[in-house]
């Protein structure tokens, strides 16, 4: 039963001349998990915001959509999750929208403590959202949206601003809210991974247009079958070492999945453990005993902490939240002064890139940032990171992926000796992904990368490290690192039990072939 | 915006009447029929305010900028002495109006004492950034865009800050108003400078800015530039 | 991932939720509050003002420690100096002549009229060491939004805004620091951070449009709205709340009538006492008392070896 019929529907934005959506047919079935996922810019926020009156986007629209449920019924949480939280505390927050429904003292008391009880937000009530993490505010936002009682729950982009690890933990209480609520959830994403696990049926957009619809394990056959070089992307790693090693015939989302029905041909031999420092042989930075605790903080978050990092290295930084990355890079960047120890750099000529890229503009246009440097150099990185369409606009109004990169561009520009990327695969497009490691390989840059996202690492990465408790725990090259780790690895090394990390180490161990659309 | 301008002059009605009111029954105490017409003041704006049907856009509009006014002082702590929250106040009234800029203002000063501890002087806080605010809502079209003026303007706001702020303590009389004046004089003319200073150099800019959002949240402004 | 804390205070001070006039409803205590701020400006008299003043720092020091009083004596010093002096040096008014200064005469009244301007004003400054203590910025708001729920709202708002673009400034001008363009004179100082400034403005403009969505998203301002009560009122608060009410309606009455007052002009004379000013001294100790007595009540009641002060 369709909760949501849209049918022929297109929307044109006022100073606009092409559709931002166009001629979307679509069911939305009660009890269902649908997820919209699509590039940047493919109307997939467009179409989600059109199914609530309140927040639907100003246009000429056509066609129809027609809904089963009262407007009032339908909670939506919209974008990042700064703009989500309101007041001064978190529980004022949670009241806010029920105050807003003019609910009465007895309902709203009833549905705070269950509610509350549910999401298990008790710890959080009294704080004051700016001590919150992403995640938690998050969190917050969607326990908010979930006052109201809603039947139809809307997410736009949910996780993907938020690490791997709130991301998982958000996804998995909107599998709580399907499963045990019975409510229908849509989400918009533009990667698959780590929703496609909770989605009933997935709908693949791209230029306005719906390209797939239909169950996950349906919708990554068909993108195989059709050998989809584009949206070959959207297929997530595990999905696509089992699409490629039974050759299109079955597909697995989950480590489980993947371990019942494959087993590898044959162990692979277990690289040794020492980090093949092969990658360059000057030292661009050395850290020796550095040691910092912030003004009044509670305790040390870098202690005794020794690292090397080679020219033209491509390391990625690892760990949990909160121990410390982003504090390792603003004392490597010189932003941050260390209490104690050394701190030896060979140039100083660095680029850094912060966590919230946003911070890194402060022209009107993109363009502003992209100024002076090689001219031939310049235009390469724009065509590359597809930037051509948003160089004249407000670097506030493109989209948070489209930002990053275009604040690596213009890092990149500089030609810095010494590369500072804190989270640089937030919000990025899987191509893109490939594409700005790619950039930041030929730069030859020493890099140091602070990253939760391990496919990125496992592929790209020459060392990885762990920061714990304050200091480097351990580093090794991709292959050992996640190859020997049992819970922060990849799917593909969960599956394998550390026989293969990266759906390259899956072809070489199943003696396949890459399909020739694949490209990794 | 004829709604802010409609209750500006209903807030000038009401006040006088409770200055009168409240000369006559404290006839000789001077100090209380200020602070009576100070706390009536901010009561008859922000109870217009809640009177008033607001929209989302507008609400969220003075918390942004008041948010970025009383967060200003943190940016520019760099440099000692200059903040740029009259200058913000200042240009939300130019801008959008006599309302907004009493309610960015005088919110402004809520938020900041709430956060630092309040004191005596919230309510006179309140009042002097917001009639800041309003006042400058008030001003004729062309000599908002008139940058000379506007300088002289923010800057001579300085010391009239600084002086409705040592009202609050004048129990004393003119007396104490004086010497106070003259204790925080170097203070004043600071906070002068940085107004002028700011609106000198930067005044133009954010005028571009506030303008462009004006447009993006659907507020025509009570100027059309 | 950390965000960089201001130093806390390292302050011995109590726990304020052992405090039992903490847990009376927030509107009494701000009630009450209302009322010894009114007492300043209604009794003049020397005897009443020293009592005030006497309570101010006993409550600051009892709710907030020594070391929040000590650290206002500085504050308390300027304001002293500044009213005291300006009080001798421009009014002559009076008969009690101390000396000539450049041929004005310096009275005695004007000296002691400084000195009671200064006593109102410390006990106002000391009274919101524990106001504050007790009412913080989300009970005060909490408070307020009954009598002006928008304001309020909005409020709430700024403070939570206060704190992220203080945060973003700071990630603004982190990235900016790198490149060495915060050093240079005054001039490039100020250029430098106005452009952040400006950038942090821009940015928060921007973004405010999203959060307009999200009120409306919320369903803002399209219905009646009521609010969440967070705070129950007991009957311990009906009691407190009767207390306040009933003492400073008699105060009040009293001070209208003309007790507790002392003319200092046109001569000094020493403060006059009569029967009428004793019961309202004692009525007035009686009202600064509400929170000690709530206080003491609740000691005695948890001391009861049964239990049975707490659970009739």
């Amino acid at each position: 039963m369709a909760l949501v019929s849209v049918s022929n529907f297109s929307l044109w934005y006022p100073d606009s001349k092409l559709p931002a959506v166009c001629d979307i047919n679509l069911q939305i079935k009660k009890g269902e998990v649908t997820v919209i996922c699509g590039p940047s810019g493919c109307g997939k926020t467009t179409l989600l915001t059109s199914l609530k009156k309140e927040v639907a986007p100003v246009g000429i629209t056509r066609g129809e959509i027609s809904a089963s449920v009262s407007p009032s019924d339908i909670g939506i949480v919209l974008g990042d999750s700064d703009s989500q939280m309101v007041t001064s505390t978190v529980i004022n927050d949670l009241a806010f929208y029920m105050e807003n429904l003019g609910l009465d003292n007895v309902s709203m008391k009833r549905r705070m403590a269950e509610t509350i009880g549910f999401f298990g937000m008790e710890e959080l009530l009294y704080k004051s959202p700016a001590v919150l993490s992403g995640g938690q505010r998050q969190l917050a936002a969607l326990c908010a949206a979930m006052m109201a009682r809603p039947k139809l729950l809307l997410l736009d982009e949910p996780v993907s601003q938020l690490d791997p690890l709130s991301a998982k933990s958000f996804l998995e209480m909107i599998q709580r809210i399907n499963e045990e609520l019975g409510v229908t959830v849509v989400i918009t994403e533009h990667r698959t991974d780590g929703v496609i696990k909770i989605a009933d049926s997935i709908i693949l957009m791209d230029g306005g247009k719906i390209v797939y619809d239909g169950t996950p394990g349906e919708v990554m056959q068909n993108i195989w079958k059709a050998q989809d070089e584009k949206n070959a992307y959207f297929i997530p790693s595990l999905a696509k070492a089992s699409l490629t090693v039974s050759r299109g015939r079955s597909v697995a989302f989950t480590p489980k999945d993947f371990a019942k029905e494959f087993t590898p041909l044959e162990s692979a031999e277990q690289s040794d453990h020492k980090a093949e420092n092969s990658v360059g042989k000057d030292r661009a930075v050395i850290c020796k005993s550095l040691l910092y605790r912030y003004p009044g903080g509670s305790g040390y978050v870098i202690k005794n902490l020794d690292m090397k990092v080679n020219t033209g290295q491509f390391t990625c930084i690892m760990g949990g939240n909160g121990s410390g990355k982003t504090t390792l890079l603003k004392i490597v960047a010189g932003i941050l002064r260390p209490l104690d120890g050394k701190l030896k750099r060979n140039s100083e000529k660095i680029g850094y890139l912060p966590q919230n890229s946003t911070a890194f503009f402060i022209g009107d246009r993109v363009e502003d940032e992209l100024s002076g440097g090689d001219l031939a150099y310049r235009e390469s990185l724009i065509d590359a990171l597809g930037l051509r369409d948003v160089l004249n606009r407000h670097p506030y109004d493109i989209s948070a992926g489209e930002r990053q990169r275009a604040a690596l561009a213009a890092i990149l520009l500089k030609k810095p000796d010494i590369l500072l990327l804190d989270e640089p695969t937030k919000g990025v497009d899987p191509y893109m992904k490939t594409v700005m490691a790619d950039l930041i390989k030929k730069s030859g840059a020493a890099t140091l990368a602070s990253t939760h996202d391990v496919e990125f690492a496992a592929t790209h990465a020459d060392v990885c490290m762990m920061l714990f408790d304050g200091d480097i725990a351990f580093e090794m090259a991709p292959f050992g690192f996640f190859g020997g780790n049992r819970y922060y690895t990849t799917e593909t090394a969960m599956a394998t039990g550390g026989s293969a990390v990266t759906y390259g180490d899956v072809i070489k161990l199943w003696k396949t072939e890459k399909p020739g659309f694949i490209r990794e | 915006m004829e709604n802010g301008k409609a209750g500006f002059y209903t807030g000038i009605i009401i006040i006088l009447i409770a200055m009168g009111l409240s000369v006559s029954a404290l006839r000789h105490n001077l100090y209380m029929c200020l602070a009576v017409f100070i706390v009536g003041t901010v009561v008859v704006f922000f109870s217009l305010f809640e009177g008033r049907d607001v929209s989302a856009e507008k609400i969220v509009l003075i918390a942004v900028l008041a948010g970025l006014s009383s967060a200003g002082r943190v940016v520019f702590s760099g440099v000692p002495s200059v903040q740029p929250s009259s200058f913000i106040i200042i240009m939300t009234g130019v801008v959008f109006g006599p309302q907004m800029g009493f309610m960015t203002g005088a919110v402004t000063a809520l938020a900041s004492n709430l956060i630092l501890g309040q004191g005596p002087w919230t309510p006179w806080q309140m009042f002097a950034w917001g009639i800041m605010g309003a006042l400058s809502g008030l001003l004729p079209k062309w000599l908002g865009k008139n940058g000379i003026f506007m300088t002289v303007y923010s800057f001579l706001w300085g010391f009239l800050f600084g002086w409705i702020m040592n009202l609050w303590y004048s129990f004393g009389g003119f007396g104490t108003f004086i010497s106070a004046s003259i204790a925080s004089f170097p203070m004043d003319l600071a906070h002068a400078i940085s107004n002028g200073i700011l609106m000198l150099f930067f005044g133009g800019l954010f005028t571009k800015k506030f303008l462009r959002i004006a447009v993006k949240y659907g507020l025509t402004g009570h100027k059309k530039v | 991932m950390r965000r960089n804390k201001t130093p806390k205070k390292e302050l011995p001070q109590k726990d304020i939720l052992d405090f039992r006039f903490y847990m009376i409803h927030p509107a009494v205590i701000t009630a009450y509050y209302s009322g010894i701020f009114a007492c300043v400006f209604m009794f003049s008299h020397p005897a009443f003002v020293a009592l005030i003043l006497i309570f101010a720092i006993f409550t600051a020091i009892f709710y907030c420690g020594k070391a929040a009083f000590f650290g206002m004596v500085r504050t308390l010093v300027f304001f002293g100096v500044i009213i005291i002096l300006s009080n001798v040096l421009t009014s002559h008014r009076g008969v009690h002549i101390l000396f000539y200064l450049y041929n004005n005469p310096i009275t005695a009244e004007a000296a002691v009229a400084g000195l009671v301007g200064f006593a109102m004003l410390s006990c106002m400054l000391i009274l919101f060491l524990s106001f504050n203590r007790l009412i913080d910025s989300g009970r005060f708001l909490y408070v307020f939004a009954r009598l002006a729920p928008k304001t309020a709202f909005v409020t709430s708002m700024t403070i939570r805004y206060f704190y992220l673009y203080r945060n973003r400034a700071k990630e603004i001008a982190d990235v900016r620091s790198i490149g060495g363009e915060d050093r240079g004179g005054f001039a490039n100082k100020v250029r430098y951070y106005a452009r952040i400034f400006s950038a942090l403005v821009s940015w928060c403009l921007e973004e405010g449009m999203k959060t307009a969505l999200v009120l409306k998203s919320r369903e803002y301002g399209r219905h009646t709205r009521t609010s969440y009560v967070l705070y129950k009122f007991i009957v311990s608060d009906g009691i407190c709340l009767f207390a306040v009410a009933a003492l400073f309606t008699l105060l009040a009455l009293g001070a209208m009538t003309g007790a507790g007052q002392y003319n200092i002009y046109p001569k000094l004379m020493p403060p006059s006492v009569s029967l009428r000013d004793m019961i309202f001294y004692v009525l007035l100790l009686l009202y600064l008392a509400i929170p000690l007595v709530t206080e003491g009540v609740a000691a005695v009641k948890r001391r009861m070896p049964d239990g049975s002060g707490i659970c009739q």
